[in-house]
């Protein structure tokens, strides 16, 4: 028995087709030439296409005054690739590769590109030569699913030496409107669509055509076939709906991750959010290393900072501690632990390079040589081949210095290789991208209408084309047309029973319209139009395509009602030993986010993320008027002087994201107004005759009745000799009126209790709040600060109400009863607060939990 | 190849314009041999373009030229932004650009704003901010960012293809407009503005000097009625007139009397 192979455009990665005749195989062309190989023992492996790209790279550097040139100076690396990408189509066209005086003058600049790495058309032509000269006797007969004048001249003429033959599809005999269509392919007449069951349209959204899908395919007997185009979504919309992931799903693999937030990591500015990122990936090359410069990163987002270094410094610690913890001897793990920073500071290089000046090709290839240690480090060789082979093309390409475009392109494509992230899953039907894949016939064919499967335009000008037509060449352009209809009218006459079409509106418009659509149309006519069933129409059950749809009545959920009282036995949450001054704000706001966040400790976290610009530039102005006051002063205009310089030096350890392009403006905001705020918060301060005593202090006292003690942490603390006046300075970035509303309504709890913190024996203490973008002042009095009173606010009366709330607050804890403040209620409360503190709703994690905020 | 000839088909919704332009389609591919890739059509949605399409399709579908209609995805037949798009790419060569193009969505549009004009920003930041939050065209709610007005106007000014200088006659225009609507104060509140100020030509503002508190009272007991304002910023008719808060709403109006105005005429007299 002679063995078959049947070749077909659309059969590589195919599913294998049923019922084929013993000692038959099928093979798409890559397939086939990989065949080739072994029967001729050649080698028919192309060059991995970054490397082909550089090399064209490379061979256009060298040509000036050609038509690529002027894009070529754009974006060389786009450039190279269309440029080989056409010179391949010339060679599957049948173009020998050479020019005349006729030649049109783009291809004449093509016959001069020098020799390239062998890509498909290339080995396609050493098979057929070698062919040529010896053809093996045991060759299998070769049977072609698309006839072979729809395949490209370079291939037809290998089919010719190998006697090819055309591939008789089995029948699949067929009744009604089927029948009727397939007709129509044929050649016969139009017909009106009878609506049998046989021909059957769904449109509807992209949800409710999936869901109707979902529920109907389980009631189909097994072996059914299913289309879905390659970029439709079918795969993953049958999946979120409890079937069986038919198609594997496939993207960058981690080695391409690693090596692409690697690459971000040498561009200056440091670029905080890409090194989030690149310390969340998994399988990481820093170990324990990246937990603690992740919150180094999120509080100080910047790099080579005080909170950087002491990162670092942790991060060291900690490998020595884990190695003592394995056994380790002293000397291996001072090694060990050296490595580990040297690694920290491979990953992470204190050596960025600006986007004008580029980056030289050797740091890049650094980069690429520390994935591929990663990935050989932990035996997955094969998330290194994005890496492998960026190094390998720029090594080719001989490029010494990257602009951000050519390393991006250069990473697009070396990282192109997507694997297989999921394999696909057994299920009771097979799955075809592409129509033309479908070999064997079923009796129900369901077919996802995804975007239209793309024609590129023809990239040959029509003088381009008259000279090919005068030379036998044939573009491919003008082929696939015909070969994708003749996939298409397979698949089609390969349905014995039933054909289900699903065309989901927005996918249709994106794409264009399938051209099924039209060969239905074009075979029904205006009766098509009863053909349409809406997908919306049967999400509660109902008959589609003759089956039912399985369908029960589910009564609907109830969520749970907002919760305003929460008990517990009592005694089982009582007063913290120590309790911070926001910490007693909280619990006089709201007893439930008090009782989950200090006696609980239920946290919301997510990925680690950078502060937004506004709280960002907050903190960073609070931590350099810190500085200032912290390292003194001459004069307001030197403190002005000071803030700014501090500015400048810790932007890029402290506030990176501003440096980014586009952050100009808000920088140049921040500078000036930081200058602006300290030239008069100074000035204010030199008036009222005060001098600094501390800054970032802690403060801790018992609060009275044995309620525990009372800690804070001080961000400016001033005092006046004269009197011996504390004043308490709390800096705020925030614009907003809300600071002068504590103050107004008397519930600046902390401000109060810092107040009571600092206050000694026969002194008087007083605290004000200084809005650093407004250049105000806010305080309970006048005194020190002249025109910053805000009426009716008075401190020590906000403190004795506070500590009396305190205390009911934490006997109403003991009791066991914990109150959601943001969830309405019945005034059930005998004795209300003295103090009026708004719920602390906003940026609650926990309203989830209490519902405050939900809608009945 | 014939010379183009321009047909322009006018009429209302429904009235089978997409069917004009499907039998013309069919007329060229089918009797004058015209190859798809010979094609232009353009809508102005998507849903249009795929409607277009598909009749095109079934209509040589049903001349039995089925594979001239799957030809036809060659054709130029889309949406203004996919035909432009896919001319650009098509040409990139000829045209000297990157034949690997993206168009931007909204957000890579505003990042790609914000980039080019983050150092003029920066620069100028100082400058504008205060006359940007007097104009209302900015504000603590935007976190003090004046940047979508001049995106506003920089995107108005390339849909329009002004160069700078059809920007600047623009400016000169605008600038025009707001001098006019300014010009006439009632006479209580002009007498206490040329007392107060340091002397410019009527009828321009002047009070560029005065506080703003006591603009603010002046421009309180003017009388508020509509019809002696003029249009706004922008003068009727003038290319940036269409640009949202720029074109003359109230709010802009009012600010611009109330305490920006004096400044911002100040400024532009100076040639801001």
């Amino acid at each position: 028995v002679t063995p078959t192979l049947i070749v077909g455009w659309s059969l590589d990665g195919a599913p294998a087709p049923v019922g084929l005749p013993p000692f038959t195989a099928v093979a798409g062309p890559l397939g086939c030439l990989d065949q080739f190989g072994q029967w001729l023992g050649l080698n028919t492996r192309a060059t991995p296409e970054a490397s082909r790209i550089a090399a064209c790279h490379a061979a256009l550097v060298a040509q000036e005054g050609r038509f690529w040139s002027k894009s070529f100076s754009v974006d060389s690396w786009a450039t190279a690739r269309r440029v080989l990408a056409l010179r391949d189509a010339l060679l599957f066209a049948g173009w020998d590769g050479k020019a005349d005086d006729t030649t049109p003058p783009r291809i004449a600049d093509l016959a001069g590109l020098p020799a390239l790495p062998r890509g498909a058309a290339d080995v396609l032509d050493d098979v057929i030569a070698v062919l040529s000269e010896r053809k093996p006797s045991f060759l299998p007969r070769f049977v072609l699913a698309e006839p072979a004048k729809l395949w490209p001249p370079l291939w037809q003429k290998l089919f010719v030496q190998l006697d090819a033959t055309d591939y008789a599809p089995p029948k699949a005999p067929a009744n009604g409107d089927l029948a009727a269509l397939r007709r129509f392919f044929e050649g016969g007449p139009a017909a009106t669509w009878a609506g049998d069951g046989s021909v059957a349209l769904l449109a509807g959204d992209t949800a409710c055509s999936a869901n109707l899908l979902s529920a109907w395919l389980p009631a189909l007997p097994p072996g059914e076939v299913l289309i879905g185009g390659d970029e439709s979504m079918l795969s993953t919309l049958l999946r979120a709906r409890h079937q069986p992931r038919p198609a594997a799903l496939e993207g960058a693999d981690l080695g391409a991750q690693l090596l692409a937030l690697g690459l971000a990591l040498l561009w200056d500015p440091f670029d905080a959010g890409a090194a989030l990122e690149f310390l969340a990936l998994p399988q990481h090359p820093l170990g324990g290393a990246c937990r603690f410069l992740t919150d180094a990163i999120v509080t100080s987002p910047g790099y080579g900072g005080v909170n950087y270094r002491a990162a670092r410094h942790f991060a060291l610690r900690a490998k020595l501690r884990a190695d003592r913890a394995r056994g380790f001897d002293r000397a291996t793990r001072h090694t060990a632990a050296r490595a580990r920073l040297a690694a920290i500071d491979a990953w992470l290089p204190p050596r960025r390079y600006k986007a004008e000046d580029g980056i030289p090709a050797g740091a890049v290839t650094t980069v690429c040589g520390l994935v591929q240690s990663w990935a050989i480090k932990r035996a997955i060789p094969e998330a290194g081949a994005a890496a492998s082979s960026l190094a390998q093309a720029i090594i080719i390409s001989g490029v010494a210095v990257l602009d951000n475009m050519l390393l991006g392109r250069m990473l697009e494509t070396a990282a192109s290789g997507a694997v297989t992230l999921l394999a696909a899953e057994a299920a009771p039907w097979r799955f075809f991208a592409r129509p033309g894949a479908r070999l064997d016939s079923t009796a129900t064919t369901v077919w996802w209408l995804g975007g239209a499967e793309g024609q590129a335009a023809s990239p040959w000008r029509m003088a381009e084309q008259s000279w090919m037509a005068t030379r036998g060449l044939v573009h491919d352009e003008a082929l696939a047309p015909a070969r994708a209809r003749a996939g298409l009218r397979r698949a089609v006459a390969l349905t014995s029973g039933r054909l289900v079409v699903a065309s989901p509106r927005g996918q249709a418009e994106e794409g264009g319209a399938h051209p099924l659509l039209a060969e239905l149309q074009g075979c029904f006519g205006d009766s098509l139009g009863r053909a349409w069933v809406e997908a919306d129409a049967l999400q509660s059950g109902g008959v589609f395509a003759g089956l039912e749809l399985p369908s029960r009545s589910v009564p609907a959920a109830v969520p749970p009602a907002p919760r305003r009282e929460w008990l517990v036995p009592p005694d089982l949450v009582g007063p913290r030993d120590r309790e911070s001054a926001s910490g007693m704000e909280t619990l006089l706001g709201c007893k439930l986010k008090w009782v989950l966040q200090y006696a609980v400790q239920l946290y919301a976290r997510g990925p680690a993320t950078l502060p937004e610009a506004k709280q960002l530039t907050g903190t960073f102005l609070h931590e350099i008027m810190n500085q200032v006051f912290t390292n003194g002063f001459t004069s307001p205009t030197d403190a002005s002087a000071k803030a700014q310089a501090l500015f400048e030096r810790l932007l890029p350890e402290e506030a990176a994201p501003l440096l980014k392009p586009g952050m100009q403006a808000m920088q140049a905001r921040a500078k000036g107004r930081i200058g602006q705020a300290m030239a008069d918060l100074t000035s204010q301060i030199q008036r009222a005759g005060l001098q600094v005593a501390a800054t970032e202090r802690a403060f801790e006292k018992p609060l009275p009745g044995k309620a525990g003690r009372l800690y804070g942490r001080i961000d400016l603390l001033l005092h006046r000799p004269a009197d011996g006046l504390q004043v308490v300075l709390d800096a705020k970035w925030s614009a907003s009126n809300w600071y002068h509303k504590k103050l107004e309504q008397n519930t600046a709890v902390q401000l109060a209790a810092y107040a009571w913190l600092v206050a000694g024996r026969g002194e008087s203490a007083t605290a004000a709040y200084y809005l650093l973008r407004k250049l105000r002042l806010l305080a309970a009095d006048t005194y020190p600060f002249a025109d910053a009173e805000i009426p009716g606010a008075d401190l020590a009366a906000s403190w004795q109400a506070a500590l009396a709330d305190y205390r009911d607050a934490l006997t109403a804890l003991r009791n066991g009863r914990i109150i959601a403040a943001g969830v309405l209620g019945d005034d059930d409360e005998d004795d209300g607060p003295q103090l009026n503190i708004p719920p602390p709703c906003t940026f609650c994690d926990y309203q989830i939990l209490c519902g405050a905020g939900v809608s009945a | 190849m014939s010379q183009p000839t321009l047909s322009i088909v006018t009429a209302g919704a429904g009235s089978g314009k997409t069917w004009r332009i499907t039998q013309d389609i069919k007329r060229e591919v089918l009797e004058n041999g015209v190859p798809p890739a010979g094609l232009l059509a353009t809508t102005f949605t998507r849903k249009a373009a795929a409607e277009l399409q598909l009749r095109v399709q079934t209509a040589l579908i049903a001349a039995r030229q089925g594979e001239t209609a799957l030809a036809m995805q060659e054709a130029l037949l889309g949406t203004v932004n996919s035909v432009c798009g896919r001319l650009l790419a098509e040409f990139a060569f000829e045209a000297g650009i990157s034949p690997d193009l993206t168009v931007l969505d909204e957000t890579g549009e505003a990042e790609a704003f914000a980039i080019a004009f983050g150092d003029a920003a920066g620069t100028a930041e100082d400058r504008i901010a205060p006359v940007a939050f007097r104009l209302g065209l900015a504000g603590e709610a935007n976190g003090g960012d004046w940047h979508e007005p001049v995106r506003k106007i920089v995107s108005g000014a390339r849909a329009n293809r002004l160069d700078a200088a059809a920007l600047r006659m623009s400016e000169t225009r605008s600038l025009a407009g707001v001098l006019e609507m300014l010009s006439t104060p009632d006479p209580a509140g002009a007498a206490a503005l040329d007392a107060a100020g340091p002397g410019h030509d009527p009828p321009a503002c002047s009070g560029g000097q005065m506080g703003s508190r006591r603009r603010e009272k002046e421009h309180a007991r003017r009388p508020r009625d509509g019809a002696r304002h003029a249009p706004a910023f922008c003068t009727a008719g003038s290319p940036l007139s269409h640009l949202g808060r720029l074109g003359g709403s109230g709010y802009a109006r009012s600010r611009c009397g109330a305490q920006s105005g004096f400044r911002g005429s100040h400024r532009g007299r100076g040639g801001a």
